[in-house]
């Protein structure tokens, strides 16, 4: 079964859109097919890496009421692909999230991901309406991104509170974990959030924690995953690897399947 | 102390959580097969003729632990025999002996995960170790509800580490006596 994580937060700049395509490129480098799909209508996916810019993809499908997949893009790594949002004219925005709910877009390509694809990432915009809360109605997990700040920490109850609401009314999305971002342990008040969310969220909260490294501002002006920002990839990008580790023990994620074994080093 | 910086009041949060938990997870695979089946017979042969037997009766209190012995030339026999003398002499549930490139060669009683953590952990020490005043050649961090302990050893064939898994971290005299096994095994590998 294919398996669907969101990345969600009501505070926008923590950092969303770096974990999921960072998970999404460790995940792929793992051997797992995966799909990374950008629900946010400013094209944040598109906005992150070099070489997608304004490439049809899931406001396209909606528009032309096409197929889910349609727009799907290779990447490098034969296991990664990716579908962006594609251009959304700026008074379409609000449409969007309607016309994504009357299609149940993202349920549908869920479901096309059956067949090719392990593992399906929803990199949500900020906020808890419209797209974000069309991604969440349809996967199967969330993960919650908090920066270490006060703001941030404040805001995670009404996540939580519109899961449970969602959860409520049938949805069966539930919370994967908490992560945290841009920590830093020599700021005093970052430091005192990190200890908070491990303190109120000890059960939720991954091991892993993403800190605050310039590399990301390398990676982010190069439109790379930190993975390919040289040959010899900063030390943080090991974080990733760390984390979808986590991920996987948690979705207790089988890979391969029956059909798994030995795969030829040549052919 | 002032007030917190998340504002959270924890009963109400706590209720939170609990109506948007997921459905527990499976229990983890708790071995790896490929190290473990086809060796489990002669590792267990092994271990049992490797292990030198604890002194009868010994007069101080203190626990001995036996020094382990090695009487196999076979690569494979020795990592199991270090695996296994690790798990009866050390207060550990799993361990694992990997290579500098994070390659198990041997493992019992450890998940897939914590298999899949050694080589981002020691790619990890390599450049912790370039750090000057830091040993990165044995520590412990929190793995999950476990804490894994390890030791490393440099060889002309490269680094190797061996690794334990427990609820608690073994003690600097319980490394001192990995690091040997450890020394003893690889010696002429």
């Amino acid at each position: 079964m294919t398996r669907s994580i969101a990345f969600a937060s009501l505070k926008g700049g923590v950092g969303k859109t770096t974990a999921a395509l960072n998970c999404a490129f460790a995940l792929a480098r793992r051997g797992l097919r995966t799909l990374i799909v950008d629900t946010d209508p400013q094209g944040a996916i598109g906005l992150s890496l070099d070489g997608i810019g304004d490439r049809p993809g899931l406001a396209a499908n909606l528009a032309n009421d096409g197929a889910a997949l349609a727009g799907v893009i290779k990447t490098r790594l034969p296991e990664l692909h990716l579908l962006p949002m594609g251009h959304v004219d700026a008074l379409n925005v609000d449409r969007l999230a309607v016309e994504a709910r009357d299609a149940d877009v993202l349920r549908r390509v869920i479901d096309f991901a059956q067949r090719d694809y392990e593992i399906v990432l929803f990199d949500t915009p900020a906020g808890l309406g419209g797209m974000t809360r069309v991604a969440l109605e349809a996967v199967e997990s969330v993960i919650a991104v908090v920066q270490c700040e006060p703001l941030a920490l404040r805001s995670l109850p009404r996540l939580l509170e519109l899961l449970a609401h969602l959860r409520e009314v049938g949805a069966s999305c539930s919370l994967l974990g908490v992560l945290s971002t841009m920590s830093s342990f020599r700021d005093p008040v970052m430091l005192a959030s990190l200890e908070e969310l491990w303190s109120f969220y000890k059960d939720q909260i991954f091991e892993t924690a993403i800190p605050r490294d310039a590399a990301f501002l390398q990676a982010s002006r190069a439109g790379v995953p930190l993975g390919l920002l040289s040959r010899r990839p900063p030390a943080v990008a090991a974080v990733f690897d760390r984390l979808v580790g986590e991920i996987e023990e948690r979705i207790d994620l089988q890979k391969g399947g029956e059909d798994d074994g030995p795969i030829r080093l040549v052919d | 102390m002032g007030r917190s910086v998340s504002w959270t009041e924890p009963e109400k949060l706590a209720a939170l959580l609990a109506s948007v938990a997921p459905p527990r997870p499976a229990a983890l695979v708790p071995l790896v097969p490929a190290m473990g089946a086809m060796r489990a017979a002669g590792g267990a042969r092994a271990r049992t003729a490797a292990v030198t037997p604890p002194a009868p009766a010994p007069p101080a209190p203190k626990k001995v632990t036996p020094r382990l012995v090695q009487t196999s030339d076979n690569p494979s026999d020795r990592l199991d025999a270090l695996v296994g003398w690790t798990l009866d002499h050390q207060p550990c549930t799993g361990a694992f002996v990997a290579d500098d490139n994070g390659l198990t060669l041997a493992a019992h009683g450890i998940s897939e995960a914590h298999v899949a953590l050694v080589g981002p952990l020691l790619s990890a020490l390599v450049a912790v170790r370039a750090i000057p005043g830091i040993d990165a050649s044995r520590g412990a961090l929190w793995l999950g509800t476990n804490m894994m302990s390890w030791v490393e050893t440099r060889t002309e064939r490269g680094g190797f580490c061996l690794g334990a898994v427990g609820r608690e971290a073994l003690s600097i005299e319980a490394l001192d006596e990995l690091r040997d096994a450890l020394d003893t095994t690889v010696r002429g590998l």
